[in-house]
C-alpha cells in the first residue's frame, strides 16, 4: 500500500502498524489469489488548498516550472511566478532582473498551494511563489557556491 | 439609535436588498423554465407552476422595510409583524427566510395554545377550560428576532472576502490559466493549467496535446506566434482585453470600496461596545415574565408595604433580562436646561428665562419686561434701590417702569417719524413750519398704532 494515493486519504507515505488481518476470501477469477481485509496505521500526506510546503524543481519550461514535494507533484505557472523574474530560454531557468534570483532544475522552492485535482489515484496541484515569503529557498547541490556568491 | 440598529438598517439597504433581488430573480427564472418544461410535456393548460409569475412582482424594497422594523422590536411573532407591516404572512416568510440563509436573525418555532378557538368552545360546547385545551390542537407559531453580534461578524467575514477576492484578481494572480491546442482547425483542445501534468513532453521541453500531438500555447498567445500581423483584433485580443480589464477591476475595487465606506465605519462603531442580545425565544420569554412580575411587585410596593418581592426591588431573572436588552437612554428637557420655569414664577434667581407664550405668563412678562428695562439702563438709579424692596413693590415698580418707558418709546418714536419728515420735505422742497404742524396731526393716529405694535414686539422679546 505504500506509495499509493488515494482521493480520500491522499499518499500512504508509510504504514506504521497492522491492527488487523481478515480470514482470506479467494477471488473467483482463476488466478488462484486471495483478498484479505486490513486494518492498518499508517503515515498519510493529503495537501490542502493555501498550503504551504516546499518542493524540489525539476522540470522547467517556459510555460512555468514543475516540483516536487515527497510524492506530490506541483507545477508553477507563468503567472504565479513574480513579474521580475522572467524564462532565460539559453539556461532553461527562471531569473530575475537583478540576477539574484535563479530557480532551475534542482533548485528547492517554498510555495503555496492555490488549486488542485484530486482522482482516483493521483493528486496535482497548482502553485505560486508570487506571495510575501515564498521563492527559492537553496539552490541544487552543484549550484551551492553560485548561490552563496 | 443605537450602532448596531444604524448597522442593520445601512446592511438592509446596502447588501440584503440586493441579495434579496437576485434570489427571487433567479427563483423567478427557475419558474419559468420550469414552466416551459411543463409546457413542452404537453401539460400547457392553465398555469403550470403555481408559483410562477408571482415572483416577478416582488418589491426587492420589502427586506428594508422588514428590517427596519425588527430594529424597532425583540422577539415577534411572525403573524404579528406581517399584521403591524400590512404584508401578506408568506412575503414576509420569504423575506424572513432569506434573512435567515444570511445570518441576520434567528427564528424560533414553538407549539403556541389557540386561547380564542377553546375559549368558544368553552362558551358554545359547555366543555370545561381542560377539555377545551385538549380539545384544540396547538398552532406552530414562528417567531424572530436580530441578532446583532452575527451581524457584525457575517457583513465583516463577507466584506473581507470580497476585498480579498478583488485584490486577488487585481494582482493578475488567476491560476486558472487556460491552454490551447495550435491545430485549431482539426482538435482545438483546450486544457487547464491542473492538466499540464499529462501535457508536459520532456523530449521537446514543451507542452504538446495529448490527442493530436501538436504543439499547446497558453490562450491569448497564440496570436502571437502569427506573423500575419495585419489582424488588428487579434493584436487587441490578449493583451489589450487583459489590460482593460485590470483597469475596470481597478475601477470596480474603487467603486466597491467607496461603498463600503459607510458600512465599515459603522462596523467599526459598533465594536466599541457589546452587541445587544436578546437570547433565545424561552430566556426571552421567562424574563420578560420577571420582569413584569418585578414591576407589578414594585408598584405594589410603592402603593403600600412591601410587595411580593420584599425590600428586594428586583425579582431574581429580571437582572438578566435587562442586561440582554439594550440600554436606552433618554433625555427630556422640559423648559431648557434650567428646568420648568413656570414653576419659578416670581422667584429672582438671576439665571435667563426660557421664552413662554403670552397666554402662560402674561403676568411673568410685565416683571421681565421691568427687570430687562432695567438691565438696559434706562433708569439705572432706582435700580439698586427696587432690588432690596419686595415682590410686590417690584410690581409697583415694574409697572411704573412701563408706563414711562412706554411714554418714552412714544416720544422717541414721534422724534424719529418728525425726523423722517423733514427730510421728506427738504426733498419735496416745500415749507418747512406749514409741513411740520401737518405732519404732527398727521402722526399722532399713526404714533399711537406704532405705540402699541413695539410694546407688543417688546412683549415677545421679553
Amino acid at each position: 500500500m505504500e506509495g499509493t494515493c488515494s482521493g480520500r486519504y491522499g499518499f500512504i507515505v508509510c504504514i506504521t502498524h497492522i491492527e488487523n488481518v481478515s480470514e482470506g476470501i479467494i477471488t473467483d477469477d482463476g488466478t488462484a489469489r486471495a483478498k484479505f481485509a486490513v486494518e492498518y496505521d499508517c503515515v498519510a500526506y493529503r495537501p490542502f488548498k493555501n498550503e504551504v510546503l516546499d518542493a524540489v524543481v525539476t522540470q522547467v519550461n517556459k510555460f512555468g516550472f514543475f516540483a516536487e514535494a515527497g510524492p506530490l507533484q506541483l507545477f508553477v505557472s507563468n503567472s504565479l511566478v513574480p513579474d521580475d523574474v522572467k524564462y532565460v530560454t539559453d539556461e532553461n531557468c527562471y531569473k530575475s532582473d537583478d540576477g539574484q534570483i535563479t530557480i532551475g532544475v534542482d533548485c528547492e522552492v517554498r510555495v503555496k498551494i492555490v488549486g488542485m485535482r484530486i482522482d482516483a489515484n493521483d493528486i496535482f496541484c497548482i502553485a505560486t511563489i508570487k506571495e510575501d515569503y515564498l521563492g527559492l529557498i537553496g539552490y541544487a547541490e552543484g549550484d551551492a557556491a553560485v548561490g552563496a556568491v | 439609535m443605537s450602532e448596531y440598529r444604524k448597522l442593520a438598517r445601512l446592511a438592509a439597504r446596502a447588501i440584503y436588498k440586493q441579495t434579496y433581488a437576485l434570489e427571487r430573480k433567479k427563483a423567478s427564472q427557475r419558474d419559468f423554465d420550469s414552466a416551459k418544461q411543463h409546457a413542452k410535456a404537453g401539460g400547457g393548460l392553465g398555469r403550470p407552476s403555481s408559483h410562477f409569475g408571482r415572483t416577478q412582482q416582488e418589491f426587492p424594497g420589502v427586506v428594508e422595510i422588514v428590517v427596519d422594523a425588527l430594529t424597532r422590536r425583540q422577539w415577534i411573532r411572525e403573524d404579528d409583524l406581517a399584521a403591524a407591516l400590512k404584508l401578506n404572512p408568506k412575503q414576509l416568510r420569504r423575506v424572513l427566510r432569506h434573512l435567515e440563509t444570511l445570518r441576520v436573525l434567528k427564528r424560533s418555532h414553538v407549539k403556541e395554545r389557540q386561547a380564542l378557538k377553546e375559549q368558544r368552545l368553552v362558551e358554545r360546547a359547555g366543555m370545561s377550560e381542560r377539555e377545551a385545551s385538549e380539545a384544540v390542537e396547538k398552532k406552530t407559531a414562528s417567531w424572530c428576532c436580530l441578532e446583532y453580534s452575527r451581524i457584525v461578524d457575517t457583513l465583516r467575514f463577507g466584506l473581507k472576502g470580497v476585498k480579498a477576492e478583488l485584490e486577488r484578481l487585481l494582482a493578475g494572480g488567476t491560476f486558472e490559466e487556460s491552454y490551447a491546442c495550435k491545430n485549431k482547425e482539426e482538435c482545438g483542445k483546450r486544457f487547464s493549467a491542473l492538466d499540464t501534468a499529462r501535457l508536459f513532453d520532456v523530449k521537446r521541453g514543451g507542452f504538446v496535446c495529448d490527442t493530436c500531438g501538436t504543439d499547446v500555447v497558453r490562450e491569448g498567445e497564440e496570436n502571437d506566434d502569427e506573423e500575419d500581423g495585419n489582424d488588428d483584433q487579434a493584436n487587441a485580443s490578449s493583451g489589450g482585453i487583459a489590460k482593460e480589464s485590470k483597469q475596470a477591476l481597478k475601477l470596480r475595487m474603487k467603486k466597491f470600496s467607496d461603498q463600503i465606506a459607510g458600512i465599515e465605519r459603522q462596523i467599526a462603531k459598533c465594536l466599541r461596545y457589546p452587541a445587544p442580545s436578546f437570547g433565545t425565544l424561552q430566556e426571552y420569554v421567562v424574563a420578560k415574565k420577571r420582569s413584569k412580575e418585578a414591576r407589578e411587585a414594585a408598584a405594589m410596593g410603592q402603593a403600600g408595604g412591601q410587595g411580593y418581592w420584599g425590600s428586594i426591588g428586583v425579582a431574581r431573572g429580571t437582572q438578566a433580562f435587562e442586561q440582554r436588552l439594550e440600554e436606552t437612554t433618554f433625555e427630556i428637557q422640559i423648559g431648557g436646561e434650567n428646568g420648568d420655569k413656570t414653576t419659578n414664577r416670581g422667584g429672582d434667581d438671576g439665571q435667563e428665562k426660557k421664552e413662554m407664550p403670552e397666554w402662560i405668563t402674561r403676568e411673568l412678562q410685565v416683571d421681565e419686561q421691568g427687570k430687562d428695562a432695567k438691565k438696559r439702563k434706562i433708569e439705572g438709579a432706582d435700580a439698586a434701590e427696587k432690588e432690596e424692596t419686595t415682590d410686590a413693590v417690584q410690581e409697583q415698580y415694574a409697572k411704573a417702569l412701563l408706563a414711562a418707558l412706554q411714554a418714552q418709546q412714544r416720544d422717541t418714536t414721534e422724534q424719529a417719524k418728525a425726523k423722517v419728515e423733514d427730510e421728506r420735505e427738504k426733498e419735496e422742497g416745500l415749507v418747512a413750519a406749514a409741513r411740520q404742524e401737518g405732519g404732527d396731526v398727521e402722526m399722532k393716529p399713526a404714533a399711537g398704532e406704532k405705540e402699541e405694535e413695539e410694546e407688543e414686539e417688546e412683549w415677545e422679546e421679553a
